[in-house]
């Protein structure tokens, strides 16, 4: 049951496409469903995520239209949030087909609004109906100019993951252009990020982290897919001079995709840069493939280690980490696999159990993690059960941390993915790099004193 | 007597079906024809080529409070009753679903009723549940194939009788095939050959005609055309036939190897049982289908059709999604979501934000929203292709051995498509000690939020409150407590210190934060009070005063002072403790008066407007206790539709409101404002103050003070701050 908590309380393939799609900047993903889809991927999904309304977009296109615009909110079409509305349908459009209802609301939808690109997306009953609903599409597309992706299915009981991969191949596969784009003489290389979305928990400092230690570098980011991205760099996509992929499960269509039609190289790093250890690693492999020097950025990741040290040896008089502190964490296995290399490798602490996310994603992201938890003589952390820990720093949703403190009450949880408990993040914030190193090590410090507390 | 007559596509069915029906009526009996084909050309032949309005069409175009069944029954001839289901166009919708749809609109208006004999004309094969429809039970009771010597049309005619078994594995439903020559070759003796094979008579031959082509000419029946035709006769036979009442048989279907084996002209061997020498049976007198059910209290609010692009009104929450966050309320239960992941996900989703919420907002932790049983079977497309109840099974079998004795089973939208049934499970469960409870919100039809709440409460109001066992004259129920809202616990706290006073305990919570032994138990308690007031609570309290005779108290758990002082009086007299009550009551009192003389003083006299969404006792109450000056009050429902607000909302009449409470304002010039909706006043003058009115407050003496309270702080804070000044540096960045 436990297994079946942690599955239930975790985001599936259609949030997966829809977090994708709205990625985008400024464009609309309608979903073509009732009026209970309608709640729970437009209402729902700003409930769930950081953004709260949607109204506001993390690189901040918020209008003053959008923010106060009740009229709009009230329409059949939306529930909380402008940019995920729903055809709102009822049990005769089963019978009649949808093609009726979704030409309405994108008439009504559209109508005093410039998208950038519209989205539909089927819902899991009409997924079913097999329509032919791209004559429509096209149609609207040709009448406002707006070009159109449509995803008929993104399987019934699929994870986020797996929703996510293969929305952004769909998109890259419709938009990209296939030709590499001419590059400006004497311009800084430049890369494409992917495997960022908005159910990481920190995504807006994530990506000013990674954007900083690549501009150390002397390398631009020319766009992060579907993190708040403009469709025209997509179609640019190739103008950068390579793809960067940071979590296997996350890119794992998309790998192959960018294999088989890039003409520029891929670079697959396949985790994300947690712990400077692993930072290092990263800034030196992106360097290294576009040979550029990551100097600024070695020394930036040096400064950030002398400040581990420092805060640890001041707490601990350099004994280091309590040896009876223990972690528990959950996520994709490449996303673990950056958590115990810093929380275990590198911090020394032992975890209790890895909660392996989305297993069976079959990318690639769980043979790092079982050779660094042999190597570190835990594996036995992968087979214990999350939900029954106590007396750790758990790092995960808030679901999970809720779960278990409903068991133990002695828990730390650290939110490292979506949903969250609500905090509002003015700064922002990340687990990532030099500035999730710390925000991490803060964390942990202040755990650490939390569960001592409770003895 | 029903009939229905099955065949592959283009077979002769409709002809068949008219010619028979009218033979049927000149025979002297009332017939309705119901074509089940989305091209709706069935009863041609018997209207004469009128112009056909099809149920479906029908039904998408007409508001459901204006439709009426006389505008799809057409006449034909010798009086015949022509129905046409009709259907989506070819490529878009589900046909199938079509059909159920329009036999769900015949019986809820009972249009079948006042018929002797039904023909069902269905297309071509048994291609999903939707066209399955009339060959179940309640429906057909005798079907004919009609069948050619083709290939393909004996192919058909096997098919449909697995269909047939699928559906009625030992029910005699089957009257025989019904030979439609196309005139080639050897067809007649393949007919017969086949007919042996599955152990079926052959009812009766029609011979390619001439005949048939000329009344389809003239729109018309071979009877009417000229009865003394051969080939009418036939049908006048097999009308008499029908009408003595036809021998039946089951479904008996060749294999599909033999069936090769048989289309090639080779040997085959017959599955066994399959010769005609099973018993036959009549059939039974004709019985009416089973009627739709009718809401208690359905209210009859206008509508309008789906068609028309104002004809929605948005609904918020599936039935899935309202039936689930009820359930997990039965703390000792398991809940097992039959559904994708993808509804699960947004539906534990939902009930874990309160948890998610409470933790942050206030380190409460609630466990009722962190449910720890709770299943899913996960749903993939197989499952919705080719049924799901084998994998329900799977994770029931799994819970019940994991020790579970009670699971409350909530269906979404998939297995409804696909027609999963869970009644057999729910038997195997009890056999093995694990009760199951089945919420059947499958389907998009089965509504919204609230409609799911309600089949879940009905559900276990129905099936899991017991006899009384140990009458407790000292307790109480709690009924209908709002699950959703982060007041709930406020709310029953306060009233439990009330019931405590009294010396009344709490027996039963139905349904929020109990257990099933708690819910079996319901009836130990003398009496119960609902917690809130809406048209769902008044369908539930009827349902509990109609099966169990319980006892409610009058009205719902009290706002303000005067109605909670009415509710303890009350109280007193049914428990007989009076004392207590006028004891508890007098006390509050005296600390009422001196908080609202304390309040008064900020209060009394101050120019204000009130703009509600529906009407609020308690508002009343405290303007008055405070003194206000009210001079304008504006709450466009009446008080005897509570549950209309939010439909208001979405309505042009809003609009209409919020202009002409606009106007007032500028006229009446107020001091303050308080309304239920702010976006009423979205740009208030200079010295107006805006106080938004919940529309519920803490219940109990002091939850509507505490409100005023509220409001003093606000209006003695009335700071704007000069962040609305960077409104223009926003722009120049952001926008």
């Amino acid at each position: 049951m436990t297994d079946q908590y942690l599955r239930n309380t975790t985001p599936d393939s259609i949030s997966g496409a829809v977090s994708a799609c709205r990625g985008i900047k400024n464009s609309l993903v309608l979903i073509n469903g009732p009026h209970g889809c309608k709640t729970y991927y437009s209402f729902g999904m700003g409930q769930t995520l950081p953004k709260a309304s949607d109204l506001w977009g993390i690189r901040g296109e918020l209008s003053v239209k959008d923010a106060f615009a009740d009229d709009l909110l009230r329409s059949q079409y939306h529930t909380g949030s402008v940019h995920v509305p729903a055809t709102n349908l009822r049990y005769e459009d089963f019978i009649f087909g949808t093609a009726g209802q979704l030409r309405r609301a994108l008439d009504t939808v559209l109508q005093d609004r410039d998208y950038s690109l519209i989205t539909v997306i089927q819902a899991p009953g009409t997924s079913l109906l097999s329509e032919s609903l791209e004559p429509l599409l096209e149609d609207v597309s040709d009448r406002t100019g707006i070009p159109y992706l449509y995803i008929e299915s993104t399987g019934l009981s699929g994870n986020f993951d797996k929703g996510y991969d293969d929305a952004v191949v769909k998109l890259l596969d419709r938009f990209a252009r296939k030709a590499p784009a001419v590059k400006r003489t004497g311009a800084r290389p430049s890369v494409n990020l992917f495997g960022l979305h908005d159910y990481q928990r920190y995504l807006e400092g994530d990506l000013e982290e990674i954007t900083r230690l690549l501009d150390l570098c002397g390398i631009d980011v020319n766009l992060a897919i579907c993190a708040d991205c403009r469709l025209e760099d997509i179609r640019d996509l190739y103008a950068a001079d390579a793809n960067v992929l940071l979590t296997a499960e996350r890119c794992g269509s998309t790998r192959d995709h960018l294999r088989k039609n890039s003409p520029i190289p891929v670079i697959d790093v396949g985790w994300m840069p947690v712990g400077p250890d692993l930072t290092e690693r990263f800034v030196k492999q992106v360097s290294g493939a576009l040979g550029t020097d990551c100097g600024p950025a070695q020394k930036y990741i040096e400064k950030t280690r002398a400040k581990i040290f420092y805060h640890i040896a001041k707490r601990t008089g350099g004994r280091g980490l309590p040896k009876d502190v223990r972690y528990a964490a959950e996520g994709e296995a490449s996303m673990l696999y950056a958590f115990a290399d810093y929380l275990t490798g590198y911090l020394g602490i032992v975890p209790e159990a890895l909660h392996v996310l989305f297993d069976g994603t079959d990318t690639g992201g769980e043979e790092p993690l079982c050779t660094l938890l042999k190597e570190a003589g835990c594996e036995k952390a992968l087979k214990s059960d999350i939900s029954k820990v106590k007396d750790v720093i758990l790092l995960g949703t808030a679901n999970t941390i809720a779960h278990v403190l409903s068991y133990s009450g002695n828990v730390f949880g650290i939110e490292t993915m979506c949903p969250s408990s609500g905090y509002i993040d003015v700064l922002p914030k990340t687990c990532l790099g030099c500035t999730g190193s710390l925000f991490l090590l803060e964390q942990i410090l202040n755990g650490m004193r939390l569960l001592r507390a409770w003895e | 007597m029903q009939i229905a007559v099955y065949g592959k596509g283009g077979i002769g069915k409709s002809t068949v079906s008219a010619n028979l029906s009218a033979a049927l009526a000149l025979k002297g009996e009332k017939v309705l024809q119901i074509g089940c084909d989305p091209k709706h050309d069935s009863t041609r032949l018997l209207h004469h080529g009128q112009k056909v309005v099809t149920v479906l069409d029908y039904i998408l175009n007409t508001p459901e409070d204006a439709q009426d069944p006389k505008a799809i029954l057409m006449q034909g001839f010798s009086g015949t009753g022509c129905i046409e289901a009709g259907g989506p166009k070819p490529g878009m919708g589900c046909a199938g679903r079509g059909i159920l749809t329009c036999f769900e609109f015949l019986n809820k208006h009972s249009v079948l009723d006042p018929y002797g004999t039904i023909v069902y004309d269905v297309l071509g094969d048994v291609v999903c549940g939707g066209f399955a429809v009339p060959a179940r039970k309640r429906y057909a009771e005798a079907v004919y194939i009609v069948s050619s010597g083709e290939a393909m049309s004996l192919y058909a005619a096997n098919n449909i009788l697995q269909g047939i078994r699928n559906l009625d594995p030992d029910g005699r439903r089957i009257a025989g095939i019904i030979y439609n020559s196309r005139g080639s070759g050897d067809e007649k003796s393949r007919v017969f050959e086949f007919a042996e094979a599955v152990g079926l008579p052959v009812c009766v031959s029609i011979p390619r005609s001439e005949a048939f082509s000329k009344a389809e000419k003239l729109a018309c029946t071979l009877a009417e055309l000229d009865g003394s035709y051969e080939e009418a006769q036939l049908f006048s036979g097999l009308a008499e036939m029908i009408l003595q009442g036809p021998e039946l048989f089951t479904a008996q279907p060749v294999s599909e190897e033999a069936m090769e084996l048989f289309l090639q002209g080779k040997p085959f061997n017959v599955t066994p049982g399959g010769k005609a020498t099973r018993p036959a049976l009549s059939a039974s007198a004709p019985s009416a289908p089973a009627k739709g059910s009718v809401s208690v209290n359905a209210a009859p609010a206008k509508k309008k059709a789906l068609s028309d692009p104002f004809g929605r009104v948005p609904l918020f929450g599936c039935a899935f999604r309202g039936a689930v966050d009820l359930a997990v309320h039965v703390k000792d239960a398991a809940v097992l979501c039959h559904a994708p992941k993808s509804c699960t996900w947004y539906a534990v989703n939902g009930i874990t934000s309160y948890s998610r919420r409470g933790l942050f907002d206030r380190g409460v932790l609630y466990p009722a929203f962190i449910p720890r049983q709770f299943g899913c079977t996960d749903i993939d497309i197989h499952d919705a292709v080719y049924g799901g109840a084998g994998h329900a099974r799977e994770k029931s079998l799994e819970l019940a051995d994991r020790g579970i004795k009670t699971i409350i089973a909530v269906t979404a939208c998939i297995p409804g498509l696909s027609g999963d049934d869970l009644e057999p499970l729910k038997e195997e469960l009890k056999a093995r000690g694990t009760d199951m409870y089945i919420v059947r919100t499958d389907g998009v039809e089965a509504g919204d939020y609230n409609d799911g709440m309600a089949l879940c409460y009905r559900t276990l109001a129905d099936e899991a409150i017991q006899a009384p066992d140990a009458p407790d004259a000292d307790s109480i129920n709690i009924v209908y407590e709002q699950t959703w809202s982060s007041r709930t616990d406020g709310d029953y706290e306060a009233m439990k210190r009330i019931f405590d006073a009294l010396g009344i305990k709490v027996n039963c919570r139905f349904l929020c934060a109990t257990s099933i032994e708690d819910v079996r138990r319901f009836r130990n308690a003398p009496c119960s009070i609902m917690a809130r007031r809406d048209r769902l609570g008044a369908e539930l309290k009827a349902f509990l005063q109609n099966k169990y005779g319980c006892r409610f108290v009058d009205g719902c758990f009290p706002e303000g002072f005067k109605q909670t002082a009415d509710l303890v009086c009350q109280l007193g007299k049914l428990y007989s403790k009076e004392r207590r009550a006028e004891a508890l009551i007098s006390e509050n009192l005296g600390l009422y008066r001196a908080v609202m003389a304390e309040l008064k003083e900020r209060f009394c006299g101050t120019r204000t407007m009130v703009f509600l969404s529906r009407k609020n006792d308690w508002l009343a109450e405290l303007t008055e206790d405070l003194g206000l000056d009210v001079v304008c009050a504006c709450v466009p429902q009446s008080a005897g539709a509570p549950d209309t607000g939010w439909g208001r909302r979405f309505s042009a009449g809003w609009a209409e409101d919020r202009d002409r409470f606009a106007k007032k304002t500028s006229e009446l010039d107020p001091e303050l404002i308080l309304t239920s909706d702010p976006s009423v006043v979205p740009d208030p003058r200079q010295g107006v103050s805006v106080i938004t009115v919940p529309g519920s407050v803490l219940k109990g003496f002091f939850g509507a003070a505490e409100e005023a309270r509220k409001w003093a702080r606000l209006l003695d804070a009335d700071i704007k701050g000069r962040w609305r000044d960077d409104r223009s540096v926003f722009e120049k960045y952001y926008s």
